[in-house]
């Protein structure tokens, strides 16, 4: 336990006296606690039961196959023109190139991924039995994501994970850590972008204008959003914690700034200004995580706006 | 079970609902009828929680549908399109849908067995016909094991022999589940058959609401035998006949709340009460007619009536 914190036998006490101190020993206020605990259980048992069935549905329709094989391809490609006249020079090259490009391909896929998941159900008839499920809103929001984080997550650990067999065979074990993390943080990326491709697609009446939605989040996030964080870079030189806020503003430049970290080399643009920002795994984390949970929770509310 | 209370409801410049009343006790089965557009879905829409009205109240098993997700676990809804994935078999899709409400397993089998699908629980829906498709939306709708069943237009699209088999289990679901039934069709024999009362929406107003027998009965209290006969004399010697068969009530005005006899070129139209039709019909075929028909006032007329009465479209 750490410092500041009660230690868990003394709570236990203070709350056997507070208990004792009722009128009927507490077993009122336990029995409340336990009927509430079996009732959150429940619940959370239902939201993955929504998981579950996103997922199987999904998966029958072979996006994750889709998904696996895009990666795999990606990945496999990168890796095999490392060396070569054109490709990547060294591991370190590598990598850059992998994020480089991930950084187009993996918000793409995710918002691909998301943005009929509320509209499109709509469309199908499908959204109106399942919200007669005795579910909130945004919990069946967050079962729905995360069946489909679930997809997107295996089609990226199953595509990359070739490129990762790839890197291993080519350049020996002591790359391979490096290469996962980069995985890793493009799996966690594309959960972010999959939470706002979710938020837009339960913001849209219709199936194509959550489309238009999702490719105008990926021009804002992939292109115009560097410009921009770039122009304020040359014309404020504005303090680290500047540069800092605008790398976790943008889950894409999350991955970049990993990689990043994670190779010698940087290149020029973006790259460099990016290379010279400290932002702690921590920071980078949260930022990712609020970009899961912000807008998850701003889709619960239209999605029970929508109802 | 179900109290709706002045309910309003308007989408934009339409007037969905536009103050509607109506009470179905427990276990009762109420018929909603009404053309496209008549506030049918929006009511249902209320009654589930998936709307909220804009005024009035709406009440479903001592619950406001909107108050969190309480009354979703006492109801079980049917929509008119259940949207089922073709891809899942109908054990899988009921596996999912009894996750999401967090119903224990082995009542799948049971369930559909219940809607007569026993045989057909590990074939993917996408090769269901219409009527299975139906039933196993119906099978979804009962894996709560709900006080209330909503039933959207459950058998729009089927051919006779699935609606016979979709009413069948309904009927059987309400009769030994004791379940409270509202639901909405264009098919009046329906209502007939499975609901104890009826409820006529037009352009979102209540028309009428009442039990099945009161509300035809309010179409019209008289059966009419019409006889068509060879010539003008026949016709005469007849309405004597009849008149005479008759008793002294027979004349030509039913204001008395006797019988009424309309003589025409070669037709007599006789109008009873319905306990005297049948000596009307034995009369009128003594005379030895050319042709003989009955019309009894019925559902459809009464709905008729209800949305337009005196013939005339609102």
């Amino acid at each position: 336990m750490s410092g500041g914190g009660r230690d868990p036998s003394e709570a236990g006490d203070a709350d056997r006296d507070a208990a004792d101190a009722r009128p009927d020993g507490g077993a009122a206020a336990h029995a409340a606690t336990t009927a509430t605990e079996t009732r959150s259980a429940g619940r959370a048992r239902q939201v993955l039961g929504v998981a579950r069935r996103e997922y199987r549905v999904l998966s029958r329709a072979r996006w994750t196959h889709g998904l696996a094989l895009l990666f795999g391809a990606f990945s496999l490609s990168v890796v095999g023109l490392t060396g070569t006249a054109t490709g990547p020079t060294s591991v370190g090259a590598l990598l850059v190139t992998l994020a480089e490009l991930s950084v187009y391909l993996v918000p793409l896929a995710a918002l691909a991924l998301g943005y009929g998941t509320v509209v499109g159900a709509d469309e199908r008839g499908t959204l109106e039995l399942l919200m007669s499920v005795p579910l909130g809103r945004t919990e069946l929001l967050v079962g729905k994501y995360l069946g489909r984080a679930a997809t997107l997550a295996v089609g990226t650990a199953l595509g990359l994970g070739a490129g990762a067999v790839a890197v291993l065979v080519r350049f020996g074990p002591a790359v391979l850590p490096a290469y996962l993390h980069y995985l890793l943080t493009a799996a966690v990326v594309g959960a972010a972008f999959l939470a706002l491709g979710v938020c837009i697609s339960a913001a849209a009446s219709e199936k194509a204008r959550a489309l238009g939605g999702a490719l105008l989040a990926w021009v804002l996030f992939v292109l115009v959003y560097d410009l921009a964080a770039l122009g304020v870079v040359v014309a404020l030189d504005p303090p680290g914690w500047v540069l800092s806020a605008l790398v976790v503003g943008n889950p894409a430049d999350v991955l970049r700034l990993v990689v990043l970290s994670l190779v010698p080399t940087s290149g020029g643009g973006v790259g460099a200004v990016l290379a010279t920002t400290a932002v702690s795994t921590p920071a980078l984390v949260a930022g990712l995580g609020l970009w899961v949970v912000a807008p998850l929770a701003v889709g619960g509310r239209l999605l029970a706006r929508r109802a | 079970m179900i109290e709706v209370t002045d309910a309003r409801k308007r989408y934009g410049t339409v007037d969905a609902l536009t103050g509607v009343s109506l009470s179905v006790p427990s276990g009762a089965s109420l018929g909603l009828v009404g053309t496209n557009g008549a506030g049918k879905t929006t009511l249902f829409r209320l009654l589930v929680g998936h709307e909220t009205p804009d005024a009035g109240t709406v009440r479903v098993a001592d619950v406001d549908p909107t108050d969190g997700t309480r009354v979703r676990e006492r109801v079980g809804y049917l929509p008119e399109d259940a949207g089922f994935q073709p891809a899942l078999t109908g054990e899988e899709v009921l596996g999912y849908y009894a996750d999401m409400r967090g119903v224990e397993a082995p009542r799948i089998d049971t369930l559909l067995s219940v809607v007569g699908l026993p045989e057909a629980g590990d074939r993917p829906v996408g090769g269901y016909s219409n009527g299975m498709n139906r039933r196993l939306g119906l099978a979804v709708a009962l894996l709560g094991d709900p006080d209330v069943l909503l039933l959207d237009e459950p058998t729009a699209g089927l051919d006779p022999a699935g609606v016979d088999a979709f009413n069948r289990v309904v009927e059987r679901v309400r009769d030994e589940r004791e379940v409270t039934v509202v639901l909405s069709t264009h098919v009046l024999s329906e209502v007939e058959a499975l609901c104890d009362r009826v409820a006529v929406l037009d352009d979102g107003t209540l028309r009428t609401v009442g039990t099945v027998e009161a509300v035809t009965r309010a179409a019209g209290d008289e059966v009419t035998v019409t006889a068509r006969y060879g010539d003008a004399d026949v016709l005469a010697a007849a309405t004597e006949s009849v008149r005479a068969a008759l008793g002294d009530g027979a004349a030509d005005s039913a204001s008395d709340g006797g019988p009424d006899l309309a003589v025409g070129e070669t037709t007599l139209e006789v109008a009873v009460a319905p306990d005297r039709a049948t000596d009307a019909l034995a009369a009128v075929v003594e005379a030895d007619p050319e042709s003989v028909s009955v019309d009894e006032p019925d559902l459809e007329t009464a709905v008729r009536d209800a949305v337009a009465p005196g013939g005339e479209r609102r």
